[in-house]
């Protein structure tokens, strides 16, 4: 359980090189564009922007961070229950100090943790995720927070983020900006004269040939399609972050459940506001986030793993990622081994839950809540209860790739055979 | 000249010690987190020590009827302060968590309380304390186990056991009813 962190490290360092050497290329291309001849001063440059932000992020990056999104430090007296959940949830993944919290005047559900190490990290959470979670999911959440400081993603995640936001500031020199102008009503492009030039320069490059030729319509290209593709380099390492993540926070709550709930009320609740993510912090961080782009896996994905976990013991890092494969069909290789070997883990200690009745009497105030304020979902607590009795229900339950979920008749013996209603694709996994 | 006699057995020698070394290292390493998890459970035991009188205080003057109750949360937290090793310490425990959970079967038939913000407030410690011997306790037991896996498997184990590394002992849950799922809420 110790060595959770070292098998992502290399995946990882590969992430950032590319996009350190992405960011470099784009550096000088820009330079070679405004100034011709000068492509290295503008590497040079970028350079030195870089390392002048990751030096500033990595000593004040959460400080920034939190800044940004309106956090405020709390003391244990102003949110004891919010405070203790912390403490419980450090005590449970042996983590020392306890993080300082944060609470973020928002009702948007959600949390994140930061800092660059675990001596200085923090957890914020919105008032809208105290809200919206009950004790049990809050701690769920928690626990997920902290497996992010424990697994050091914290530094990682905000680094490449930085790296991220470079590429992206170098390219949105090259990108039009079309707005309406406020007195004549008119559509303006500002910022056509930069494309001009790089793609002059893209024809001279075209037009000589050769290996330097080559760098440069590398380059050209990279300052167009650099930002997405730093987006999908850094998404796809994040992602596989979060699986950790909730792989942790279960075995140290021992109640997948809790986390599982939690991220269906918080999709719930955010589904009905206007603003769906927060401002200022980098979508990685957060516990659930915005579709676009997936920082995230599908939510759907994760809960299902989560649940399908709810019932095991012993609770392990290996019985999480069985459940993955069964779940989503890959397998998880960017588990570490040394994590799995671990069978036993969560044999001794019991589990604490709430109880079902607690359970019932929640999602009914959820299901009541839903019915007089939210006309526009009908039919939703019939949906939500069957939804639920399919997940307790020992009948097999498919999920489809395109989220739906195909109940198994009892006379189909493989899901093979089974086509989704939804998608028409082959029912892709069972839970 | 080079004389292998000597250099080969002098670099199986070296390596052995190194050997030896890294694992007699890893083994002194994990055993001082297993003291260090047992202390944080400690520290726990102890806020709850502290916690039970002022409790106690708090609901006295609601509860006037229940002196056998108060009496078996007293006894049952005097002789969990006063145990003296580990395995005792862990039996008195679990009976204090016992009669802690009794008496706050009793509370809840003074719905009063709740309108007390003192009493709010400690409950809500109580909660998070029980939660956190819960929690100090599931890592304790984590580590213990990776402590005693290391210690048994080879080739670590002619160290331990030349060294006398002791086998370190679980935190079981000893009552029945400490087994069933803490209920440490006050509302309903």
């Amino acid at each position: 359980m110790f060595e959770l962190t070292q098998k992502n490290l290399n995946r990882s360092l590969a992430v950032a090189g590319a996009m350190f050497w992405m960011l470099l290329l784009m550096g000088y291309v820009t330079g070679e564009i405004f100034f011709p001849g000068h492509g290295l001063e503008g590497m040079g440059l970028a350079f030195v922007a870089f390392s002048f932000l990751c030096i500033m992020t990595y000593y004040e990056g959460s400080t920034l961070l939190l800044r940004a999104a309106g956090g405020k430090a709390i003391e244990k007296k102003h949110s004891p229950e919010l405070f203790n959940v912390v403490e419980e949830m450090a005590i449970a993944a042996g983590l020392s100090p306890i993080p300082k919290v944060y609470i973020i005047k928002s009702d948007i559900p959600n949390a994140f943790a930061t800092g660059r190490s675990p001596e200085t990290a923090a957890i914020a959470v919105t008032e809208g995720l105290f809200d919206t979670c009950n004790r049990d999911q809050l701690q769920g959440v928690i626990a997920h927070e902290i497996a992010h400081i424990k697994h050091h993603d914290i530094l990682y995640m905000t680094v490449l983020s930085v790296m991220m936001a470079s590429i992206g500031h170098i390219g949105s020199i090259f990108r039009p900006q079309v707005y309406r102008d406020r007195w004549t009503g008119r559509r303006r492009v500002v910022g056509g004269a930069p494309i001009r030039m790089a793609a002059s320069r893209l024809q001279t490059a075209l037009k000589a040939g050769g290996a330097g030729s080559l760098i440069m319509v590398v380059g050209i290209l990279l300052l167009f399609v650099g930002p997405l593709l730093a987006k999908i380099l850094y998404f796809a390492g994040s992602r596989t972050r979060e699986f950790l993540a909730d792989a942790a926070a279960a075995v140290y709550t021992r109640n997948p459940s809790s986390l599982a709930d939690a991220l269906e009320e918080i999709s719930r609740k955010t589904a009905t506001l206007h603003h769906k993510s927060l401002p200022g912090i980098p979508k990685a961080l957060l516990i659930v986030g915005p579709a676009l782009f997936h920082t995230h896996p599908p939510l759907e994905e994760r809960t299902a793993i989560l649940r399908k976990l709810a019932g095991e013991r012993p609770l392990s890092y290996r019985g999480y990622a069985d459940a993955y494969t069964d779940v989503t069909g890959k397998s998880p290789s960017f588990f570490p081994s040394q994590a799995l070997e671990d069978l036993t883990v969560g044999t001794i200690a019991p589990a604490q839950s709430t109880s079902s009745k607690q359970k019932q009497v929640h999602q009914k105030k959820v299901d009541d809540f839903v019915e007089e304020n939210m006309p526009w979902v009908p039919g939703y607590r019939v949906r939500r209860s069957s939804d639920s009795k399919m997940m307790e229900d020992t009948t097999k339950v498919a999920n489809c790739r395109c989220g739906a979920k195909v109940q198994i008749p009892p006379h189909v013996s493989s899901i093979l055979d089974l086509a989704c209603p939804n998608c028409h694709q082959p029912v892709y996994s069972t839970t | 000249m080079v004389d292998w006699s000597i250099i080969i057995p002098g670099a199986l020698g070296a390596l052995l010690f190194l050997s030896l070394m890294a694992s007699y290292n890893g083994l002194i390493r994990i055993k001082n987190l297993v003291e260090n998890s047992w202390n944080q459970i400690d520290v726990q035991l102890k806020r709850r020590h502290d916690l039970i009188p002022n409790l106690m205080e708090c609901v006295k003057g609601y509860m006037k009827h229940e002196d056998g109750i108060f009496a078996k949360v007293a006894q049952a937290r005097n002789l969990a302060q006063n145990a003296q090793n580990r395995s005792d310490k862990m039996e008195a425990e679990g009976q204090l968590t016992g009669a802690l959970m009794s008496f706050i079967s009793v509370v809840e038939a003074y719905p009063e309380l709740k309108a007390n913000q003192n009493f709010m407030v400690l409950q809500e410690e109580l909660k998070s304390t029980e939660n956190k011997i819960g929690f100090a306790r599931q890592y304790y037991n984590d580590v213990v186990m990776d402590y005693n896996n290391k210690r048994e498997s080879f080739p670590t184990m002619f160290i331990a056991s030349f060294c006398h590394f002791a086998e370190e002992a679980y935190w079981q849950i000893q009552a029945v009813d400490e087994r069933m799922v803490p209920k440490v809420s006050f509302s309903n």
